[in-house]
């Protein structure tokens, strides 16, 4: 298993960028842990410290840290051996997803996000020439189970559903079979398990705000918004990338 | 009598089609419902089911094109040695025929979740033969049909439905020379108003037609089923 580079590790502690919000944290440290920059079994820094190299907060950090436990991405233990502990027993497969992340380049994932912002924007806006009452109402409920998915497995499901159930509205075999294709190939890297995968209540308002688009018929509105979901999962992918593989 | 008007004719060819698949359908209803009579105390198990492939098989080839697929979705709950299950065969575009294959595992990824598709749960619901559609079957065939089904109901109890899928440009292929020889552009569409079969690029098959335009044109139902034959009047 490759190593992790030095500056990849110590990234993981340096300041947040633009103020200390407690979701920020969450993130950054459960990305952190998603991507294997921080091992199974490690200790995190102490709470004062942990808060002072973040630039958050002692109270900020300890309900970061309380979201964290929630996750089952991190456990605290008391007494003299006490601290949090990262929770993160890798996987095969995980382990796997983020060698392919790493090496991935950033042009292959850009190269990948055009055409999925094709099929996507097109389907989006095909359907919402073509989606009947029916067809729209299953839509806005595929859009509502991404935010309420209980677990990375179930979250990948749930985006990849939801853009098939666009392509199938738009009444096209061949979109939803592309779309198909590309759920298998992008999906499972942006819902990466064990937290800081992309914020599924963020993404589910998207989808929500797609499936009203083209319930609407307003189908410019539909593909835009489509694709710029696209776009906004092909930026993440990117940015979890070049943390991977900062230079030693 | 010369059989009604053009769009009369065309309506009762399109919905003759629709009655030979029926044909077919109940065919296989029978013997499904001959297979789970005797099984009634031991329970239906595939192994049943299995004894009609000579029959759904059959229904492919003599209809090789026009079918996708056919045979027996078996509600959940009902075989004594499978949570739910499809005999379900399929003859491939390249002419194979296949078992449909699909994922009745409900954790997984890809389940195949029948139970709340409207050709499962119309019959379920009425008791009655559902026609729906066009729509694209993914997960299942993935390709864009018309499904046919028709309910199994034994003693009052619903164990599942019998159908057909219809790969919609197979329908094209066989109505599309029906409604050329009405005056004027002609489309065969759904309940919803989606185009089906046409004959002019402006109404493209799978868009919608309007209520608004629909009105202008001349209408008939398809006897028996949610379709209508709407024609432009001619010039």
């Amino acid at each position: 298993m490759s190593q992790v580079p030095a500056t990849a590790r110590h990234a993981v502690f340096a300041p947040l960028e633009g103020g200390g919000r407690t979701d920020a944290v969450v993130r950054r440290l459960g990305e952190a842990v998603s991507l294997g920059l921080l091992a199974d079994g490690e200790q995190l820094p102490a709470e004062s410290d942990l808060s002072a190299s973040l630039g958050v907060s002692t109270v900020t950090l300890r309900e970061a840290l309380a979201t964290l436990r929630e996750q089952g991405v991190v456990e605290t233990r008391r007494g003299r051996r006490g601290g949090s502990f990262v929770r993160s027993p890798a996987d095969p497969s995980t382990r796997r997803l983020r060698e392919r992340l790493r090496e991935t380049t950033p042009d292959e994932l850009r190269d990948l996000g055009d055409v999925h912002r094709a099929v996507a924007g097109t389907a989006a806006l095909l359907a919402a020439e073509r989606a009947g009452p029916e067809e729209a109402r299953r839509l806005a409920q595929h859009a509502g189970r991404l935010s309420t998915a209980t677990s990375a497995a179930r979250r990948r499901r749930a985006d990849g559903r939801f853009h098939v159930e666009v392509a199938a509205a738009a009444q096209s075999p061949r979109l939803t079979r592309q779309e198909m294709e590309l759920q298998a190939e992008v999906g499972e890297l942006l819902w990466l398990p064990a937290g800081g995968a992309l914020d599924a209540a963020e993404g589910g308002r998207q989808h929500a705000e797609i499936a009203a688009a083209i319930g609407r018929g307003d189908g410019p509105t539909a593909r835009t918004l489509a694709e710029e979901h696209v776009l906004h999962g092909v930026e993440h992918l990117v940015a979890l990338h070049l943390r991977l593989v900062r230079p030693g | 009598m010369d059989g009604g008007t053009d769009v009369e004719r065309a309506g009762s060819r399109a919905a003759a089609l629709v009655e030979q698949v029926f044909a077919l359908v109940d065919e296989t209803r029978a013997a499904v419902l001959a297979a789970a009579a005797p099984r009634r105390a031991a329970g239906l198990r595939r192994v049943d089911l299995a004894r009609l492939r000579p029959l759904i098989t059959g229904h492919l080839e003599r209809y090789a094109r026009l079918l996708a697929g056919t045979g027996v979705v078996v509600a959940p709950g009902v075989l004594v040695d499978a949570p739910a299950w499809l005999e379900w065969w399929r003859r491939t575009p390249g002419g194979d025929v296949v078992f449909l294959d699909v994922d009745l595992d409900p954790d997984s990824d890809d389940y195949y979740d029948f139970t709340d598709a409207p050709w499962f749960t119309g019959p379920e619901r009425t008791g009655e033969r559902a026609v729906v559609g066009p729509y694209v079957d993914h997960g299942g065939t993935d390709e864009y049909v018309v499904t046919l089904t028709a309910p199994l109901v034994v003693d009052g109890a619903f164990l599942g439905v019998v159908g057909a899928d219809l790969r919609l440009r197979e329908l094209e292929r066989v109505l599309g020379p029906v409604l050329a020889g009405l005056a004027g552009p002609a489309a065969l569409v759904n309940g919803d108003g989606r185009v089906m079969v046409s004959t002019t690029p402006r109404w493209l098959a799978g868009s919608l037609l309007p209520a608004t335009s629909l009105r202008a044109l001349r209408i008939s139902r398809c006897a028996g089923l949610p379709w209508r034959v709407a024609a432009a009047a001619p010039a």
